[in-house]
């Protein structure tokens, strides 16, 4: 395992500290993608962010790679703090490698403005995520009575 | 930097199972039953509150009649006993729960669910438990206890996937069921449950729709099926001296997309020419007496068998439904049977006799089409399919409480030429809940079901991804209700089916007209290349353009 692939996984564990022990210990370790499918996703978001937070920190790339994450944790009661936070913890594992490291490692420093503009994109996918809830849960009212609407429409008044 | 990961240590706190204490928050709890309902049911305790009131203002001696009512089941139920008992908490039933999986909450491993009860169970019915207490894993029953019960209780969708891998064969499903029972004696249900039953058992249908609408909206189908074909489609209702009694879930003639699959029974039942009726007073054959106890799902039940014998058929064909199933093929029998008054079912169109359903006299509308499919009696264009690439989602009860695996799969692999099965280890007996059954499938528990239909919906988006999924097709009305949510959150772009509208669509009737669109109204013909073009855009994320909004 090379230095950058550490930093992913400290990053995986770390953030999957953030439930309760028994899951945190099923979210790293097993790896059948739909025996764990939080997991999977997890390493998933988190290896393409990394990326990009050493790499290009391409718009729509970064937000395909949050969408997932951030809309997990949404509806798993997630307060918008709380579901940024997994961002903050890649600032102390990056401290540990030290500036030089951090470079020689992924190619181009990680510093706290990349991190930053990750956690308000995070913020603002949160928010997206709100507005969807309200949104989907019109739309299966919608479904529910559509019949009744139809044949109404259809009804001489 | 190796090393470090080695040295990983929990930061999370872990608190002690037994701390009862819960949280009610909007979004991932369903709200208290009305007054009203329980009043109509005759149930006990009707009175206004919500769970995340701080007095659920329960009856003043709740304690022993919670207790009481353990004692009495504990009696009537080996299974109940037994469950309570021989667990041996080896763990494997402990990832298998979607709601675990989706919310990583230790009490939803279904031994910790289970052990809410039976660490009540120690303390108050067996002797380790009175003199260890809690060394024994005993707990007292206290009012935080209730309300962890309701909590978990009504965070289990009674899937069963937990049962399929538990060595003993625990049912964890009937611990919630009886959790649920004794939550009902003090009054602390919830309305999604208790409204439809309510409402069933004024009107006959969940939904409160009296007959005169449940004829309207049958004639509307009828109508429109015989738009979408050109052949004068009847609907009879409550025709004395039919053959079959043909029951289905009342949101097939009130909510999409459950309606189309209405018009593929219709167009079914007309090509083949059988002698069925349909009835107002057995006008659903959901039952939401299942997820509140055995009393209220045998009154909701019994309409079927007076219905059948009143109309004087022979025999019972039910439609595209999840828990209704579980009630007629491993309840239906024992509660209100014998049905000695009606024949062993056999298909009047092959000759077929349904041996499996010697005892209820019911037959599933899958096993019925797929055995039509099997003798080469129904002449099927798979092509008028071709736009849905298709994927099949086991429903639980049909699934696991009857065993209706290969039915529905040769069904769709003579209707549809596409069609890729999602991952094996998430369908079949193994199939993953869509996290809204069991009366948790209410719009206040949004949150709460699309955690737990996460799991689900993970092993769709990976058919979508590999083979450009854009249909799930069901055969169960909450199903058909909540998926097309659960895939407009996770996996946009996939739409939701009953096998029988896909089977209406492939249907060559005999005498029809050119078919120029789908049961959706979506046109078959030139505007179907279109069609495509939309959806393979919508696959590949590229923004609409004005035009093809248009379209839409």
């Amino acid at each position: 395992m090379n230095a950058a692939e550490t930093i992913l996984e400290l990053w995986i564990a770390r953030t999957a500290e953030s439930y309760p022990r028994h899951a945190a210990a099923l979210l790293s370790q097993e790896k059948d993608p739909f025996r764990n499918p939080v997991g999977a996703l997890l390493r998933q978001s988190l290896s393409r962010l990394l990326r990009e937070l050493s790499g290009e920190m391409d718009a729509t790339a970064i937000d395909s790679a949050l969408d997932p994450i951030i809309r997990l944790q949404v509806v798993q009661g997630f307060s918008p703090d709380n579901a940024v936070r997994f961002i903050s913890l890649l600032k102390p594992l990056l401290r540990e490698l030290g500036p030089e490291q951090n470079s020689a490692v992924l190619g181009v420093r990680i510093d706290d403005a990349r991190i930053g503009q990750l956690a308000r994109m995070a913020v603002d996918k949160y928010a997206q995520c709100r507005e969807q809830l309200a949104r989907i849960r019109a739309n299966e009212v919608r479904r529910a009575n559509q019949v009744q609407q139809r044949i109404c429409a259809r009804r001489p008044a | 930097m190796p090393q470090q990961l080695l040295s990983i240590e929990p930061h999370n706190p872990e608190g002690d199972w037994r701390d009862a204490k819960v949280e009610f928050r909007k979004g991932t709890m369903c709200y208290a039953a009305a007054p009203k309902n329980l009043t109509y049911l005759g149930l006990p305790n009707p009175r206004p509150w919500q769970p995340f009131d701080a007095d659920w203002k329960l009856p003043p001696n709740w304690k022993q009649t919670i207790l009481d009512g353990m004692k009495e089941r504990l009696q009537k139920y080996r299974s109940f006993r037994l469950f309570m008992e021989i667990c041996v908490r080896c763990g494997a039933c402990a990832d298998k729960c979607h709601f675990y999986i989706g919310s990583g909450d230790p009490k939803n491993m279904p031994v910790l669910r289970a052990e809410l009860m039976r660490s009540v169970y120690r303390r108050y019915f067996t002797l380790t438990g009175r003199v260890l207490g809690s060394l024994a894993g005993a707990r007292e029953l206290t009012e935080d206890v209730i309300k962890e019960w309701f909590y978990y209780f009504y965070q289990c969708t009674e899937c069963r996937r937990c049962s399929v891998f538990c060595p003993y064969g625990i049912d964890t499903a009937e611990i919630t069921m009886m959790g649920r029972e004794l939550l009902d004696l003090i009054g602390c249900n919830i309305n999604w449950v208790m409204e439809p039953a309510a409402n069933c058992f004024r009107t006959g249908n969940h939904l409160g729709v009296q007959p005169h609408a449940f004829q309207d909206s049958l004639q509307f189908a009828g109508d429109e099926a015989s738009e979408i074909t050109g052949l004068p489609i009847d609907v009879p209702i409550n025709r004395k001296g039919a053959e079959v009694l043909f029951v289905m879930p009342s949101a097939d003639y009130f909510g999409t997309p459950h309606y189309y699959t209405l018009l593929g029974y219709l167009m079914l039942f007309h090509e083949i020419g059988l002698d069925y009726t349909l009835s107002t007073f057995a006008s659903e054959g959901g039952n939401f007496g299942l997820f509140s106890s055995h009393e209220l799902t045998k009154r909701l039940n019994a309409k079927i068998y007076e219905e059948a014998k009143r109309l004087r058929v022979k025999w019972i064909l039910g439609g595209e439904c999840g828990h209704m199933w579980r009630v007629f093929h491993q309840y239906m029998g024992t509660m209100n049977g014998p049905a000695d008054f009606l024949e062993p079912p056999v298909s009047p169109i092959t000759g077929t006799r349904f041996e499996n359903a010697r005892s209820t006299r019911a037959v599933h509308i899958c096993e019925f089409t797929a055995d039509l499919i099997y003798h080469g009696k129904l002449r099927l264009n798979p092509s008028r399919n071709d736009h849905w690439n298709v994927t099949y989602h086991d429903s639980c009860n049909p699934s696991r409480a009857m065993g209706l695996l290969e039915e529905p799969r040769h069904i769709l692999k003579s209707v549809c030429r596409k069609f890729y099965e999602m991952p094996e280890n998430t369908i079949r007996e193994q199939t993953f809940c869509c996290g809204s059954g069991a009366g948790l499938g209410t719009d206040e528990n949004l949150e709460m079901r699309l955690r737990g239909g996460f799991p689900r919906a993970n092993a769709v988006k990976y058919v979508r991804e590999k083979h450009g999924v854009n249909l799930l097709a069901c055969i169960c009305a909450i199903d058909k209700a909540t998926l097309p949510t659960l895939m407009e959150y996770w996996v946009p772009g996939v739409e939701v089916a009953g096998v029988h509208e896909l089977l209406g669509n492939a249907l060559v009737m005999t005498g029809e007209k050119e078919r120029i669109t789908d049961l959706r109204g979506e046109d078959l013909r030139g505007d179907d290349l279109r069609g495509e073009d939309l959806r393979d855009k919508n696959l590949r994320g590229e923004p609409l353009t004005n035009e093809d909004a248009a379209h839409e």
